[in-house]
C-alpha cells in the first residue's frame, strides 16, 4: 500500500464542501453538510458509516442521481476524464444538465449497486442489458457486440458464457447477477467506479469473491473507485484510503493503516471498538457505541457525535471542530487533537487489539 | 424482445403444452361444477315456467310439462341438458318466443355484446394506458392531477352515471349519436355506450399503469438502467414500457369481464340487442331455459378469460414462463 | 450560538471533558408518534379523504333527517301534482329551480303555488327530494348491513383456512374458487331470481358472494404473519389457536380488513342499484336509489329532474366512498401511496 506517493498520483475527482439536503413532511434533512473528496487514478477510496451517515447520497451526486426533493446547497465536484477525442476535461458533476450527466454516466463513471437481486431488468436477457450500454456510448453492433459481451463476462469471471447471455436474470444465482452487474459497469471502460455496498446482499463466502474480483479488476484496468459499506472488514480488504463519515461529515480520513492503526476520532475508535474480531478471544463483550444518530431535521450544534461520544469535551457541544492534521496524509475533525485539550488516548481495550492486529500480517477483520 | 420470446418458447412448447392442457382440463371441470350449481338453483326457482299458467287447467300444465320434460327427475334432467348442450342444443325458450331454440336467439346477440364489450375494453385501456403513462412521467404535474380525478371519476361512479350523461347531452341535447341502437346504423350507435362503457376501463388501467410505472421509475433495475447513461427516451421504451405492459396486459383481461355487469346496463339503456338486454327479459319473464343459458355463457365467457389471463402470464413474464414449464 | 461566544472565553472549562448534563440531548431527537394518531394525520392530510369524510357524513345526515322534517312522505300519491319540476324557496329568485317548464309555472298549473318540491315531483306526484333520502336509506342499510355479514363470514373463513392450512386449507380454498369463477353477477341475479326481490333477500344474495374476497385478503394476512417471531413467541409460550389468532394475528391484519370494508360498500351499493336497475330491486312502494334510476331513466329526456337526482346522490356516494377507501389504504400503507 504504497498508493499514497502524491508524485505518481492521478486525481479524477476532487469533491469540495459538497452540502445536500432534501425537503421532507417533517422539514429540511441536511443529510450532507460539507464533504470534501479525492479519488485518484488506480486507487479505491472507501467511504465508511453508519445508515443515514450521508455516505450514499454524496456518492449519488458523483452520478448525478438525484430525488425530486433534493436541494444541492452548495459544493462542487470536479471530475477529470479523457473525451472521446483524447482530450482531458475538466466538468463540475454537480451543475451539469442531466443531458451532459447521460453522456458521462455509464460511459465516464459508472456504478455497482447494493441488491443484485432486483439490479437487473427481469424482464431482458443478460446480453441485451449488457448491450445497451455499448451500444449508445461506443455504437457497437452485431458480432462486435456479441463479442464485446462475451470479452465482458470472461472479464468478470463468468463461465458457460453464450449460455448466460441469453439467460434471464432470475435464472442466475445473486454472486452471479453481482457479476453482471460489475460487467455492465465495466463495459464502456469507465475511469471511476462507484460501489454502493455491493457485497452486503451477498452470502458471505461470495461477499469475498466478489471483493477480489473487484480489485483484480482494478489491477487490470487501473479503474479508480469509490467503495461505500458500513462494515470495517471490507474496508480493510480493499481500501487505500478511508473516510470515515458521520451525520453527513467526513469525520476523520487517511491511508488505511492511518485509520486502522492510529485512528483519532473517537467515533473511529467507537467502530474500530464494536467491530467483531477473530482475534478478539480475550474479550468478554462487544463494545456498542450508545445511543441514536442525531435527527438531521434538527440544526446540529458543535460535534454532531458529542450526545454519544463517551470523551466529549464542553467545546464539542459548543463549536464545531475544524479538521486537524495528523500527518500529510491523515486528518481528523475531533477537538481532542487541538493543543488545549486534555491528552485522551483511545481506549485501552482497543489499543491492545490493534497492537494484535499490527502482530499479525493480515488483517483479520471479518 | 420478440425474437427471445418466441425462441424460448419454441424450446419449451411441450412444457407449455401440457401446462395449457392442464389449465383448460381444470377450466372444463369447473364449469360442469358451475353448471350443476346454476341448474340446481333454477330447479329450485318457484312457481312454474309458464307465464299464462292462471289461465290453464292442471291437466294443461302436466301437459306442458311432460312436454318439456320437466317431470322427469332433476339429476335427469340435468344429464340429459349437459348431453344436449354439448350437441349445441340449449333447450327452447317458453316465454319470450315460445318454442324458439335458445342456441339461435342467443348466436347473434353474444356476437353484438362481446363486440361492444371488446370495444369498449380496448378504447378504454389504450386511453387509460397512455394516460396513465403520463401521469407517471409527468408525476405532481397538472396531467397528473386531471389523470387521478379521471381515475377517481370512472373507477368510482357506476356506467350508467356516464351512459345518462352522454345519451342526455351528447345524444339528445347535441343530436350527433343516436340515443338508441339501431340496427342499420350500428357503429354510429355503438358508440355512445362504448364511450360510458370504457369509462371503468380507463380508469382502471389508468391508475394500474401510474403506480405500476411509479414503482418501476423507483425500482433498483432502473437505477441501474440509468447508471448505464441512456438517454430518457430509451429508458422508457425498454425499461417502463415493457415491465409495465406485461403487468397491465395481465389485468387487462379480468376487467374486461367486469364490464359484464356494465353492458348489461348499456344494453338496458340504449335499447342494444345483444345478451344481456335479453337476460333481463328473460329474468323479467321467468323464462328459466332463457336465464341458464345465458348465465352459463356468462361463466364460459369468464372463466375462458381467466384461463387466457393464466396463459398469458406465462407467455409474456419470462420469470414465470420458466417457472410454469418446470413442474 | 451567540451564549456559546460568550462562553468560548473560558478555555479552561470548554476543553473539560463534557459533564452528563448533556444527555439529554440525546434524548430529544426521537419523539414517539402513536400508530393510530399518524394514520389519522396521514389520512386527514389526504385532500381527497377529508373531502370524502365531509361528503358521507353529509349524505348520512341528509337521508336520516330529510324525510323526517319534510312535509310529505315518500309513498304519498298526488294525482294532480305530477312530474313538477324542482322548486326551491331562495334559489328560484335567480331564474333557477323556480318551478317552471319554459315559461309556465308548472306549480300554478297544478293548483299548488305554494308548496316547493325541491327535487320536483315523478310521474304519480310523489315528492323526489323525500324519495332520494329514504331511497339513500334503504341503499346505504342494505350496503352496511351486507357488508358487515360478509366481513364477518369473510374473516372467519380466512382465520380458519388461512391459520389451520393443511387439509382444511386446500378444502376452503376449492371451494372458494370455484364459488368465485361463477360472475359475481350471475349469482347476485339468480339468488335473487330465485327468492324474490325483497330487503332481506337482497342482502342475502350481496353477501353469499361479497365474502370471498374478505376471506382472501384475511388468509393471506394469517399467512403472512402466523409464522413470524410475535406469533411463535406467543405459541412457544403456550398460548392457544384461539388467542393466537385473537390477540396476535387478528390486530396486525386488522387495518386491511377495515380497508377491505371500506372498498366493498361501494361495491354494495352499486350492486344493489344495479340489481334495481334490472328489474330486481327492492319492491313499491319503498324505493331505493337503483329503482329511483330505473323509474326515472325512461323519460329522461323529458322530466331529467327525475333520474338526475337519484343518479347524483349515487354518484356523489359511491365517489366518497371511495375516495374515503382509497385515503385509508394510503395513510394506512404510506409506501404505497
Amino acid at each position: 500500500m504504497d498508493a499514497h506517493n502524491s508524485s505518481t498520483r492521478e486525481r479524477i475527482l476532487k469533491m469540495r464542501d459538497v452540502r445536500i439536503s432534501f425537503n421532507t413532511a417533517n422539514g429540511v434533512v441536511h443529510a450532507v453538510r460539507g464533504v470534501n473528496l479525492d479519488v485518484y487514478r488506480g486507487e479505491t477510496v472507501a467511504i465508511v458509516g453508519e445508515s443515514g451517515s450521508g455516505k450514499s447520497v454524496t456518492v449519488k451526486q458523483v452520478m448525478g442521481i438525484r430525488s425530486h426533493n433534493e436541494v444541492i446547497e452548495g459544493g462542487s465536484a470536479e471530475f477529470i476524464y479523457t473525451d472521446e477525442k483524447g482530450e482531458r476535461r475538466i466538468v463540475d458533476l454537480i451543475s451539469l444538465s442531466d443531458g451532459e450527466m447521460t453522456k458521462l454516466k455509464g460511459n465516464h463513471i459508472a456504478m455497482v449497486f447494493q441488491d443484485p437481486l432486483t439490479s437487473l431488468d427481469p424482464t431482458m436477457t443478460i446480453e441485451r442489458q449488457l448491450a445497451e450500454g455499448i451500444t449508445y456510448h461506443q455504437h457497437l453492433v452485431g458480432k462486435a457486440l456479441h463479442e464485446r459481451c462475451v470479452e465482458l463476462l470472461d472479464l468478470v469471471g463468468i463461465t458457460d458464457v453464450e449460455a448466460r447471455l441469453k439467460s434471464y436474470p432470475h435464472q442466475l444465482s445473486g454472486g452471479m447477477r453481482q457479476r453482471v452487474v460489475i460487467a455492465i459497469a465495466l463495459s464502456c471502460n469507465p475511469e471511476l467506479l462507484i460501489c454502493d455496498e455491493p457485497t452486503t446482499a451477498l452470502d458471505v463466502t461470495i461477499q469475498a469473491r466478489i471483493l477480489e474480483l473487484i480489485l483484480e479488476i482494478q489491477r487490470k484496468t487501473h479503474v479508480a473507485v469509490i467503495f461505500i459499506t458500513h462494515n470495517l472488514g471490507v474496508v480493510a480488504k480493499v481500501a487505500d484510503y478511508v473516510n470515515v463519515m458521520y451525520a453527513g461529515k467526513i469525520v476523520e480520513a487517511g491511508t488505511s493503516e492511518d485509520i486502522f492503526f492510529d485512528p483519532r476520532h473517537p467515533y473511529t475508535w467507537g467502530l474500530l471498538s464494536s467491530m467483531p474480531s477473530v482475534l478478539s478471544k480475550t474479550e468478554a463483550r462487544l463494545y456498542t457505541i450508545k445511543g441514536n444518530p442525531p435527527n438531521m431535521l434538527n440544526e446540529i450544534v458543535g460535534d454532531a457525535f458529542a450526545p454519544r461520544n463517551p470523551f466529549a469535551l464542553e467545546i464539542d457541544f459548543e463549536k464545531e471542530p475544524p479538521c486537524f492534521d495528523v500527518n500529510n496524509h491523515h486528518w481528523a475533525a475531533t477537538w481532542l487533537l487541538d493543543g488545549r485539550a486534555p491528552k485522551i488516548e483511545m481506549p485501552e481495550q482497543l489499543r491492545v487489539r490493534i497492537a494484535q492486529l499490527k502482530g499479525s500480517e493480515d488483517i483479520g477483520y471479518e | 424482445m420478440a425474437q427471445a420470446v418466441m425462441k424460448k418458447q419454441r424450446g419449451q412448447s411441450s412444457a407449455m403444452g401440457h401446462y395449457v392442457a392442464e389449465r383448460l382440463a381444470i377450466a372444463v371441470v369447473t364449469l360442469f361444477l358451475i353448471l350443476f350449481i346454476l341448474f340446481m338453483l333454477l330447479s329450485l326457482m318457484p312457481g312454474s315456467p309458464f307465464n299464462n299458467e292462471e289461465k290453464l287447467s292442471p291437466d294443461q300444465i302436466a301437459a306442458l310439462r311432460a312436454h318439456y320434460g320437466l317431470d322427469k327427475p332433476v339429476l335427469e334432467r340435468f344429464f340429459l341438458y349437459v348431453w344436449n348442450m354439448l350437441h349445441g342444443d340449449f333447450g327452447v325458450s317458453y316465454n319470450i318466443q315460445t318454442n324458439m331454440p335458445i342456441a339461435r336467439m342467443v348466436g347473434p346477440r353474444i356476437v353484438t355484446t362481446l363486440g361492444i364489450g371488446f370495444a369498449a375494453g380496448v378504447v378504454g385501456a389504450i386511453a387509460g394506458f397512455l394516460l396513465g403513462v403520463l401521469a407517471a412521467l409527468k408525476q405532481r404535474s397538472g396531467w397528473d392531477t386531471a389523470a387521478t380525478i379521471i381515475a377517481v371519476l370512472g373507477v368510482s361512479l357506476p356506467s350508467f352515471v356516464f351512459a345518462l350523461g352522454l345519451s342526455y347531452f351528447v345524444g339528445f341535447k347535441l343530436g350527433w349519436f343516436p340515443i338508441l341502437f339501431s340496427a342499420s346504423d350500428p357503429i354510429r350507435s355503438a358508440v355512445l355506450p362504448v364511450i360510458a362503457l370504457s369509462m371503468f376501463p380507463l380508469a382502471s388501467v389508468e391508475r394500474y399503469t401510474r403506480s405500476e410505472i411509479v414503482s418501476i421509475l423507483d425500482s433498483d433495475f432502473m437505477l441501474l438502467a440509468k447508471s448505464k447513461g441512456l438517454p430518457g427516451g430509451l429508458l422508457i421504451t425498454h425499461h417502463v414500457i415493457r415491465n409495465t405492459l406485461i403487468s397491465v396486459l395481465t389485468v387487462f383481461v379480468p376487467m374486461l369481464v367486469s364490464l359484464m355487469s356494465g353492458s348489461l346496463v348499456m344494453e338496458k339503456l340504449f335499447s342494444i340487442p345483444g345478451l344481456g338486454s335479453l337476460y333481463i327479459t328473460a329474468i323479467q319473464s321467468n323464462d328459466y331455459n332463457v336465464v341458464l343459458a345465458i348465465s352459463f355463457i356468462y361463466s364460459v365467457i369468464f372463466i375462458l378469460s381467466m384461463l387466457l389471463v393464466d396463459i398469458l402470464y406465462v407467455v409474456v413474464d419470462p420469470r414465470i414462463r420458466i417457472a410454469g414449464g418446470s413442474d | 450560538m451567540n451564549t456559546s461566544t460568550k462562553e468560548l472565553t473560558n478555555e479552561e472549562t470548554l476543553f473539560s471533558l463534557a459533564s452528563s448534563d448533556h444527555s439529554e440531548a440525546d434524548e430529544r431527537e426521537y419523539v414517539n408518534y402513536s400508530y393510530v394518531r399518524e394514520t389519522l394525520h396521514r389520512f386527514l392530510a389526504n385532500r381527497g379523504a377529508a373531502i370524502s369524510v365531509v361528503i358521507i357524513a353529509v349524505i348520512v345526515v341528509m337521508a336520516i333527517v330529510c324525510p323526517m322534517v319534510s312535509p310529505y312522505t315518500f309513498s304519498d300519491v298526488n294525482s294532480r301534482q305530477t312530474n313538477l319540476p324542482p322548486r326551491i324557496p331562495g334559489i328560484e329568485a335567480f331564474g333557477i329551480f323556480d318551478g317552471t317548464v319554459g315559461d309556465v309555472d308548472a306549480y300554478t298549473k297544478a293548483g299548488c303555488p305554494d308548496e316547493y318540491h325541491f327535487f320536483g315531483t315523478d310521474n304519480l306526484g310523489r315528492d323526489i327530494w323525500v324519495r332520494v333520502w329514504t331511497g339513500t336509506r334503504i341503499s346505504l342499510t342494505i350496503a352496511f348491513v351486507a357488508v358487515i355479514i360478509d366481513v364477518l363470514i369473510g374473516v372467519i373463513y380466512g382465520l380458519i383456512s388461512g391459520y389451520f392450512g393443511g387439509k382444511i386449507d386446500i378444502l376452503m380454498q376449492r371451494f372458494t374458487e370455484v364459488l368465485s369463477s361463477i360472475p359475481q353477477l350471475v349469482i347476485v341475479t339468480l339468488m335473487i331470481v330465485v327468492m324474490k326481490p325483497g330487503l332481506s333477500n337482497i342482502v342475502i344474495a350481496l353477501f353469499i358472494t361479497g365474502w370471498i374476497d374478505m376471506s382472501r385478503i384475511v388468509r393471506a394476512q394469517v399467512l403472512k404473519f402466523k409464522n413470524q417471531e410475535f406469533a411463535l413467541a406467543a405459541r412457544t409460550l403456550g398460548a392457544s389457536s384461539w388467542s393466537i389468532i385473537f390477540k396476535e394475528i387478528l390486530p396486525n391484519a386488522l387495518s386491511q380488513i377495515v380497508v377491505t370494508f371500506m372498498f366493498s360498500i361501494p361495491n354494495a351499493i352499486f350492486l344493489e342499484a344495479f340489481l334495481a336497475f334490472v328489474g330486481l330491486g327492492v319492491p313499491a312502494p319503498i324505493a331505493s336509489l337503483g329503482t329511483m334510476i330505473n323509474d326515472g331513466y325512461k323519460s329522461a329526456m323529458v322530466y331529467p329532474h327525475m333520474v338526475v337526482a337519484p343518479v347524483l346522490v349515487l354518484a356523489v356516494l359511491m365517489l366518497g366512498f371511495n375516495l374515503f377507501g382509497d385515503g385509508l389504504r394510503d395513510a394506512i400503507d404510506p409506501e404505497r401511496a
